[in-house]
């Protein structure tokens, strides 16, 4: 700073006000004056790449939410969070209240792997909103300019991205599988001590199968964003290959026996995180994509792991260009 | 020695077979810098290398003594930039966006909220600073623009076409607020086309044409001539002939001369030569060379 000798050229910010209450000169009776505030350089610190990493992941969730925008921004991702939380909570609250309801009987709320399918579904359609709006918008409004002028490289961008987009999908899988929990738990005969240590011996393959949706949707919601152009259409042709992928590849090892389907089988988007969950939940396999062609269920999770590897390989090539 | 604002040694920079930079080699020292060119000519590349957006083929490049390669993080603390299109996110509000804007510099929190409302009032936007910018004007986006690029207290801002778009009271207001930058300690690079608007907020020219540097130097030692016009009543050929007998250039179209000396004060001439002649005087003054008047010439001689 002092080589290029800016700052010592600068003028203080001047509070014309505070400036003629000091100065003696100014006589009591002097008439009103408007000073002009002029400018305040900056003397104080300067956080660096991790505080504008932070600053990142709080306005990728605030966008992701629609928090400080206009009303409509908030339709969509509170209604999906509203549709994950309340019945979890409704089912909790019916079983305290009701006589002779308890959750084991309440159909995906019986147990923490079959809730994974009814949470997993509004979870991809969260990523399916959230993944695009976290990257299309700044490219779209032409914001980039502006983080490449500021101290971040691309990775910054994109691991503060990441970051937020798998901090709320979590949250958005956790909080509910939380409600139930601790309702389960309250529950429990032996008290809500015991319920939480017994049904606690789930909480680890909770967290697995949850950071298998997270990377097995997030990730592919991530490649869409990269060469589509508008939140919407992103949207849309990531549920369509969600969809589509798992159909369709859930379906020819029922036609034919040909080695190129099994190679495929990995591709069936939609349900490699199933199969996560049924591995780490020690379940007899669904006979999804990955078990018709006779693959271990932990086949999944390298599928869901090279996937997000390829996201992250070709999203830092692709943004490179932009920082 | 004071450390040159920009430096450039052998800038090169190419779109695939495309030389968009030609070895532009230039020393700029700490001034409001005009970035002069048509369309096409180079200016938002050599702004992007600036900014280490764009990797230079060859040669190099540094700002504020830092290297655009090698100091990149370094450089952009102290460096902002208005781009020409585009870089404000319609749904926020402006006052959330500058905030966010300092805290992507690295300003702390509190400090990015203050500054922010400093910026917004300086531009002229305090009132609006809770209206989304999907909803501003092209003049209030401009300034919004403006203000991102000093939140973070720049030393140097960069600024790439800032008047498009803008009607005339729009430009007004504008240049008068990159006037007022250098005042707080903020020097500028505007690149425009509209060299009118250069020549009112800079004072150091650097004009391209072709991916070259065809001039770097002061604004004064552009415009400024040693050429006088002359309006004489009668003798006018003698006249004519005496000043080019005593080494001037004249140019002469009826009675008017323009005369221009290698060395030497035009007006002692001029003043001797009709003292000589017994011409009489109806007009002398200082030609007026504007800085189109030179952007054409040095284009001229570069082409």
């Amino acid at each position: 700073m002092s080589e290029a000798g800016p700052v010592s050229t600068r003028n203080p910010m001047v509070s014309g006000a505070a400036a003629a209450m000091r100065d003696a000169s100014v006589p009591a009776n002097a008439e009103g004056a408007i000073y002009d505030l002029g400018y305040a350089p900056h003397e104080g610190s300067r956080l660096g790449r991790p505080a504008a990493i932070r600053a990142m992941i709080i306005d990728g969730s605030r966008r992701v939410l629609g928090l400080r925008r206009k009303a409509w921004a908030k339709v969509l991702p509170w209604g999906l969070i509203a549709a994950a939380v309340v019945p979890a909570a409704w089912v909790v609250a019916l079983s305290f209240v009701v006589a002779g309801f308890s959750l084991e009987d309440a159909g995906p709320f019986a147990d923490p792997a079959e809730f994974f399918e009814m949470i997993g579904m509004l979870a991809m359609l969260f990523v399916a909103l959230a993944g695009p709006t976290l990257l299309i918008p700044d490219r779209q409004h032409g914001v980039l300019a502006i983080y490449a002028s500021r101290p971040v490289r691309a990775g910054d961008y994109l691991v503060a991205r990441a970051i937020t987009l798998a901090g709320l999908t979590s949250l958005f899988i956790l909080i509910p599988h939380t409600i139930r929990y601790l309702g389960i738990s309250a529950l429990y005969v032996d008290g809500l001590w015991a319920g939480l240590l017994e049904h606690g011996k789930d909480l680890p393959a909770i967290l697995g199968t949850t950071a298998a949706y997270v990377l097995g949707y997030g990730a592919p919601a991530f490649l869409v964003a990269l060469f589509v152009r508008r939140v919407p259409i992103a949207t849309g042709v990531y549920g369509l290959a969600m969809f589509l992928s798992g159909a369709l590849i859930e379906a020819m090892p029922r036609a034919t026996e040909l080695l190129v389907f099994k190679v495929m089988a990995p591709l069936a988007l939609f349900w490699n995180p199933l199969s996560v969950r049924d591995w780490l939940f020690d379940q007899e396999p669904e006979q999804l994509a990955l078990d018709r062609v006779g693959f271990e269920p932990w086949v999944g999770a390298i599928a869901i792991a090279g996937i997000t590897l390829v996201t992250a390989v070709i999203a830092h090539q692709r943004y490179r260009r932009e920082f | 020695m004071t450390t040159p604002l920009i430096e450039l040694n052998g800038l090169t920079q190419a779109y695939g077979s495309l030389v968009a930079l030609k070895d532009l080699t230039a020393t700029i020292p700490p001034s409001s810098i005009g970035l002069v060119g048509a369309n096409g000519a180079g200016k938002s590349t050599l702004i992007k290398v600036l900014l280490g957006i764009l990797k230079p083929a060859a040669g190099s490049a540094s700002v504020l003594g830092l290297s655009v390669t090698d100091a990149t993080i370094a450089m952009r603390e102290r460096v902002g930039y208005m781009p020409e299109r585009g870089g404000l996110p319609p749904d926020q509000t402006a006052a959330d966006f500058m905030i966010y804007a300092a805290e992507l510099a690295g300003i702390p929190r509190k400090a990015a909220r203050q500054r922010a409302s400093d910026v917004l009032t300086l531009v002229g936007l305090h009132e609006e600073r809770f209206r989304h910018l999907g909803d501003f004007s092209t003049g209030m986006l401009q300034r919004a623009l403006l203000a991102q690029a000093i939140v973070h207290d720049p030393d140097l801002v960069l600024l790439d076409e800032p008047l498009a778009g803008l009607d005339p009271e729009g430009r007004d207001q504008m240049l008068r607020l990159i006037g007022r930058l250098r005042g707080f300690g903020i020097y500028t690079l505007v690149s425009s086309h509209v060299l009118t608007d250069i020549e009112s907020t800079c004072d150091w020219i650097v004009m391209v044409e072709g991916g070259r540097i065809i001039r770097n130097s002061t604004l004064e030692s552009l415009t400024s001539g040693k050429t006088v016009d002359v309006e004489v009543l009668d003798h006018t050929e003698t006249i004519d002939a005496l000043l080019r007998e005593r080494g001037a250039t004249v140019l002469r179209r009826g009675h008017h001369l323009a005369v221009t000396t290698s060395s030497g004060d035009p007006y002692d001439l001029i003043h001797r030569v009709l003292a000589e002649t017994g011409g009489g005087l109806r007009l002398l003054k200082a030609s007026v060379r504007t800085l189109e008047d030179a952007y054409f010439e040095e284009g001229r001689g570069a082409s």
